[in-house]
């Protein structure tokens, strides 16, 4: 039936009957990658039972299992620095639903910056980065849960690439040997953001907030749904499944409003190489294209991410827009970091607002969080720290 | 490299086409260039279009052209215009895929040396340290008003009190500033192995050879610790 | 004694079929899967036909008569061929309806199921059945047909509305690589006729090729120089939504403009020609070939493009691919003198 779009509200709630179907004459690689396995020329990481694996549907129509258990925390090489509360929040939730995993040093980015910012890496590279990271979770006896939006789509394309090709995958069995280790290969590549949308209706159990006058933009990350589009999910009650369900289907699920607004397929301005070496591009992009019409066209109260530089260049750039009359503002941070506030998580100690960049005090307020209140008790722990106190860590990791 | 008096360099015709057959021979140019009807829609869609001087469609059919005078064109700053976002992948209803093109012609560059890769570079070499000595990429200690002055006054936040403020996160992996988390010295020399291997050192060394050895010194130090 | 003949479908090329035959004295069987004879055109309520814009029923309708008035047509409707087998140089088959099943035997048969709209729901990127006002001409040509011209989202007439060409068609991303053919001189029409009746909408069309071939040409000159159409040369990328209630067109006018960025009140998708899901099923019942487009495959497409793999099996009509209903009326007759002659050659 007819929906009124006013105000963009409302448009991501849209429920369709459509049944998506392969039409694309695509190989699946799970097929494949399951047939290598069996001819011994590859090992896989199954999705076991111990792992909970809720199941999802892809762009295709294909059925992705997202474990939620036993899980090996794959780290963002963007976001453990500048954006700590990211991973902290992740990490709150697994612990408040007594989920096991394992967050550890011996681990390395996946290095796809070298990929798509500098070209300073070549496709062997890339692929034996990928599978030694693979097989230190594979030797856990654990599933590897991908961070980083931009290591969740080098992933996938690592594994189509060794799937398809034997000469790949022969250089990076034999780097592997020389390193100690095998040619693994995940049966599902899987993003954080994948396992907070199947999660969804457990994070809402948590929820302590009225949140049904908040409205928030969503920005997905290129890297999640653009690469390898087939492998990420879609949901015909959200957007009527013609976008990628994450990230607004926790937002729904929380009770918050969800707007659209005119440039949601842009990316955020990035651009890797832009980032760093041409700032004002980025600048530009991310008032011009992102932020201004989440203002402006959807009086967005927060714009939420799924990814470590959209979440940092969304942020970050806000401030010197206003030299350029760019008066326009709204607080960033990913899904699980909104979801976490919601659910009553610290806002300095977990959700660690404070190193972000755009005012979110606002929004705390419009929530009805006591952020002065938290962040009195945060200067006192720091306070405790620096008298030799000890931290209380969400997780001790095994000394190695 | 010799430049005529308009700056130009004058680059031969064999070595053109050298570079032509060399994007070609990669192993993923047949997936990535198809058939391309000019529609548009790569370009239509593509975030720095909007920006730049720069069209995944024209990047497709300087590719379909197969004249190494028009790729050639490509080489310096056009390439490095793409934000790699893939929406041109996604959306090609040709399946072909420019942003794909574009990795595969920046190797070329970057391993070729040219001037134009190793100024465009020049002031990544900090993330491409971090990211090749220790496979890890923006530590806290990096977050500086110096290094960042227009993300504003607040990012003097973390040049106060950053080892504390660090401590503070309930994450021990993430209790150091000087690394995004705590990659162990075990791993790094994994990576390194890798590295070595694959020759992901041999091409930072072509682009940037000083920081080739700055980097080779942490790696030596490591593997001997 | 007459001959019996079997035909299959109730569309443009399926009735002619039948009307020929008829006229030749033969006994028709006609089956048809719909509670009424037209195939698509009177299920989907088309309008007006290009090229020169007759109503619809005066092609259908006259048909339909035609056919429901001849003595030796035996019409089934919401019937099916249940089974199907070959007797010497005749045919068995099975037809069910609502009124059971009957087993006749036809010395030939004329498979004319036609073909499906491509559902724009398939492809994402459109964002079918998330904005009301995204419709496919399909629905536009029912609005029309019913007089409702409005916007689906507020009841209020449009004053810009965008045609995109090639949804479905000529996209790997949905398996179809082929064009559609008559989706470009629909979209002209519609265009036409909605600048006839509502001048104050303005139309855009956006295309990759504009396929109005032969005299369907005349349209679109007409389109751009009597109606103010506005053409322009660009795929669409994205479609979200814009102020006021709008839906923003996203793409590049690789001629003129760019990268552009266009509000409309209406976004019409010229949804282009399937092989339907009774392709396949005609295919595995009667034994013939299907072509990896999907569609019912011609013995030998230049010389027999009528005919299919299995002698006695007649092909009429969109079943074989996309074609105007026109083409679909011509290739009725083509099959219905290759039926006949085979039915009486074997007699």
């Amino acid at each position: 039936m007819a929906i009124e779009i006013s105000n963009r509200l409302g448009l991501a709630n849209v429920k369709s009957d459509f049944i998506h179907t392969a039409g694309r004459k695509l190989e699946d690689i799970h097929e494949r990658l399951l047939e290598l396995e069996a001819k011994g020329e590859v090992k896989v990481i199954h999705v076991k039972e111990e792992n909970k694996a809720i199941e999802a549907e892809t762009l295709l129509g294909w059925k992705k299992k997202v474990p939620t258990n036993k899980l090996w925390h794959h780290k963002s090489c963007g976001q453990c620095g500048n954006i700590p509360g990211y991973p902290v929040s992740l990490l709150w939730f697994m612990n408040q639903m007594g989920l096991e995993y394992v967050d550890e040093r011996n681990q390395t980015s996946c290095t796809a910056w070298n990929y798509h910012g500098s070209g300073t890496s070549n496709p062997v590279g890339l692929a034996a980065v990928a599978v030694r990271n693979w097989h230190r979770a594979y030797e856990l006896g654990l599933f590897p849960l991908f961070h980083c939006a931009t290591t969740f789509g080098d992933y996938k394309e690592m594994r189509n690439l060794l799937v398809e090709n034997k000469e790949l995958r022969d250089e990076v069995r034999r780097i592997m040997h020389k390193i100690g280790r095998e040619l693994v290969i995940p049966e599902y590549i899987v993003h954080y953001s994948e396992w907070v949308h199947v999660m969804r209706f457990e994070i809402a159990k948590l929820k302590k907030y009225d949140l049904s006058n908040i409205i928030a933009t969503v920005h997905p990350a290129c890297h999640t749904y653009k690469m390898i589009p087939e492998d990420c999910i879609y949901d015909k009650d959200i957007y009527a499944g013609k976008r990628t369900a994450v990230s607004t289907g926790v937002m729904l699920a929380l009770g918050a409003q969800v707007a659209d607004y005119s440039t949601w397929y842009d990316c955020c301005g990035f651009g890797f190489r832009h980032i760093l070496t041409e700032r004002e591009a980025s600048r530009s992009f991310v008032m011009d294209r992102k932020i201004r019409p989440m203002v402006r066209e959807a009086h967005s109260d927060v714009c939420i991410t799924q990814d470590t530089g959209c979440t940092t260049t969304l942020d970050k750039n806000q401030w010197i827009g206003k030299a350029m009359g760019y008066t326009e503002q709204v607080p960033v941070m990913a899904d699980v970091m909104f979801a976490a506030l919601a659910c009553g998580a610290d806002v300095f100690k977990i959700v660690q607002l404070q190193w972000h960049t755009t005012d979110w005090r606002p929004l705390c307020e419009k929530i009805g969080i006591d952020w002065k209140k938290s962040e009195e008790e945060y200067n006192a722990y720091l306070e405790e720290l620096k008298a030799g106190g000890k931290t209380i860590n969400l997780y001790e990791y095994p000394k190695s | 490299m010799e430049y005529d008096e308009n700056g130009v360099s004058i680059v031969p015709a064999e070595l053109k086409k050298e570079i032509f057959e060399e994007a070609r021979k990669d192993f993923r140019y047949e997936e990535y260039v198809r058939g391309c009807l000019n529609c548009g829609v790569c370009t239509g869609g593509c975030p720095p279009h909007r920006f730049f001087d720069f069209s995944p469609r024209i990047v497709l059919q300087k590719m379909k052209s197969k004249d190494p005078e028009l790729i050639w064109t490509m080489m310096d700053e056009y390439v490095w215009a793409c934000f790699q976002c893939f929406t041109c992948a996604m959306i090609c209803p040709f399946l072909n895929s420019p942003g794909g093109v574009i990795a595969i012609l920046r190797e070329i560059a970057v391993r070729r040396g040219f001037e134009s890769a190793k100024k465009v570079l020049k002031p990544y070499s900090r993330v491409l340290l971090k990211l090749t000595a220790y496979g890890n990429q923006l530590s806290p200690d990096m977050i500086q008003p110096d290094f960042f002055p227009d993300w504003g006054p607040h990012i003097g936040y973390a040049s106060t009190d950053l080892a504390v403020k660090r401590k503070a996160i309930p994450m021990p992996t993430l209790q150091v500033t000087n690394l995004a988390w705590d990659v162990a010295p075990e791993t790094m020399k994994e990576l390194y192995d890798i590295f070595d291997e694959a020759g992901v050192f041999k091409i930072i060394e072509s682009v940037d050879p000083s920081l080739y050895e700055i980097i080779q010194d942490i790696v030596d130090d490591v593997r001997s610790s | 004694m007459s001959e019996n003949i079997l035909v299959i479908g109730g569309g443009p090329a399926g009735l002619n079929a039948a009307v020929m035959l008829s006229e030749l004295g033969v006994n028709v069987t006609l089956v048809e899967r719909d509670s009424f004879l037209g195939g698509n055109p009177k299920k989907f309520k088309y309008k007006f036909l290009f090229p020169d814009m007759q109503p619809a029923d005066n092609v259908i309708g006259e048909l339909i008569k035609k056919t429901e008035s001849a003595d030796n047509i035996k019409v089934y409707y919401s019937s099916e061929v249940s089974d199907f087998k070959e007797n010497g140089k005749k045919f068995d088959a099975v037809i069910k309806s609502t009124s059971g099943s009957e087993t006749k035997t036809f010395d030939s048969v004329i498979v004319a199921t036609g073909f499906e709209h491509f559902d724009p729901a398939r492809d994402a990127k459109y964002s079918y059945q998330l904005f009301d006002d995204v419709i496919d001409i399909k629905d536009l040509e029912r609005m029309m047909g019913e007089n409702n011209f409005v916007r689906p989202s507020n009841g209020k007439p449009p004053k810009k509305v965008a045609f995109i060409l090639c949804v479905g068609s000529r996209d790997r991303h949905v398996g179809n690589q082929y064009c559609s053919r008559v989706c470009c001189t629909v979209s002209v029409k519609q265009a036409i006729e909605m600048r006839e009746h509502f001048p104050d909408c303005e139309a855009y069309i956006f295309y990759m090729d504009i396929r109005t071939y032969g005299f369907f040409e005349d349209l679109y000159w007409k389109a751009m120089e009597e109606h103010d159409v506005q053409i322009v040369k660009g795929r669409i990328a994205e479609i979200t939504s814009g102020p006021d209630n709008t839906v923003v067109c996203k793409g590049e006018d690789t001629l003129l403009r760019g990268p552009f960025e266009i509000p409309f009140d209406m976004v019409v998708l010229a949804s282009g020609m399937e092989g339907g899901s009774q392709s396949p099923e005609i295919s595995s019942k009667l034994g013939i070939e299907l072509d990896e487009h999907g569609f019912l495959k011609p013995e030998n497409v230049t010389l027999s493009p009528f005919k299919s793999n299995k002698p006695g099996v007649f092909l009429a009509g969109a079943c074989t691919g996309p074609k105007a209903i026109s083409d679909s009326i011509t290739e009725g007759a083509a099959a219905a003198m290759n039926a006949y002659t085979y039915a009486v050659k074997n007699r």
